[in-house]
């Protein structure tokens, strides 16, 4: 049987306070370039010794986040707004126990079985293009942007549906997995993840 | 001892109908639609992980559209990283003397449907329902654009 992760409802959409305090600190710099930053480890993703290579991508992540957040102007408080400790537990999920994806695509974004156009204007990329962490770390989040917001006919946002939604809608799968959809299932244990790694309970 | 062997032919019986049921339930991606697929480019996995599946038929401007839900679900023995993951399209085909002809695709987000007329009704929950919950046919086919829970979806027409 497998085990549904529990987030309280609303936990991540309605308490921007708790990801601003606990979420989206700035990882200790002492003055190292963006690239030898570290966010820490996810819970259940060693990163000493053999293991070492999940810490690899803490640079590309922390570069594409703080890109992506400059660049849309999205504070901790805003639900667009993606810290690096929730990029992080993405990825694990996304690729964490490969260590070939996690060094080419490790968002799995340019994935050939779900490649819709959308995602050339979107997120910028091109079908079956080699891809680097941090060309996999930005187009993810455009492509996390453009699942989690609501449209009109006339193509123009009209809402932001929160990051659970898009991660939901990021993932895709539809089927059910002990009687819950598998993208509701695959959202949650991201975010229950990124909690027991970086949130209140961390110990 | 009769009744062992009754038990064993029992047991072989079953044996067989599950192996039959195997064959059976596995897609043949060289025949039906499939091949109209390949033919036209779309995309498929041919590992078992695609299925695709009739949802009926439409019946607009004096032409007959069938319509079929495409399934692509990510196996574990198949599965490229550490998630599995998904996609859905609906296929439309159109019905003539010479048998069934790919026009093109819509993608979206695998929603149960149903055909009401000239329309397939997809069944969201309400508050997802009240940003496109539907595709009309009109006299001309299927509409170029759709909007399905606040998500807009071209048509894409088969490359023959």
């Amino acid at each position: 049987m497998v085990r549904m992760p529990k987030v309280p409802d609303g936990w991540f959409d309605a308490e921007p306070d708790f990801l601003s305090e606990k979420c989206d600190q700035s990882p200790v710099t002492n003055g190292q370039s963006e690239s030898e930053k570290a966010i820490g480890p996810v819970v259940g993703y060693p990163e000493m010794g053999r293991d070492a290579w999940r810490a690899a991508n803490d640079g590309a992540i922390l570069s594409a986040t703080g890109k992506f957040n400059n660049e849309h102007g999205y504070q901790p408080d805003d639900p667009r707004h993606v810290s690096p400790q929730m990029m992080k537990s993405w990825m694990m999920q996304e690729s964490g126990g490969d260590r070939g994806a996690f060094e080419s695509d490790p968002f799995q974004v340019n994935h050939p079985g779900d490649w819709v156009p959308e995602k050339a204007n979107e997120a910028g990329l091109v079908e079956g293009q080699i891809m680097t962490p941090q060309t996999s770390a930005e187009a993810a989040l455009k492509w996390l942007r453009f699942k989690g917001s609501v449209h009109d006919s006339r193509h123009n946002i009209t809402s932001y549906r929160g990051n659970r939604a898009a991660l939901m809608g990021y993932n895709g799968r539809n089927d059910l997995i002990d009687g819950i959809p598998f993208k509701l299932h695959y959202a949650e244990t991201i975010l229950n993840k990124m909690r027991n790694s970086y949130g209140k309970n961390r110990p | 001892m009769e009744k062992i062997g009754h038990k064993w032919r029992l047991a072989v019986a079953l044996g067989l109908l599950f192996t039959a049921g195997d064959a059976l339930a596995a897609t043949d991606y060289h025949s039906g639609i499939w091949n109209l697929l390949r033919a036209a480019h779309f995309r498929f996995a041919d590992n078992g992980d695609s299925r695709a599946r009739r949802e009926g038929t439409i019946t607009a401007g004096g032409k007959q559209y069938e319509i079929w839900r495409h399934i692509w679900e990510e196996t574990p023995a198949h599965m490229r990283a550490s998630t599995l993951h998904g996609h859905y399209n609906i296929l439309v085909f159109e019905r003539t003397k010479s048998g069934l002809s790919f026009l093109g695709h819509y993608d979206d987000d695998g929603q149960p449907m149903h055909i009401q007329g000239r329309t397939i009704k997809f069944s969201y929950p309400p508050d997802e329902a009240k940003l496109g919950d539907s595709i009309r046919f009109d006299d001309n086919g299927p509409p170029a654009e759709i909007l399905l829970n606040g998500e807009n979806h071209a048509f894409r027409r088969a490359g023959h």
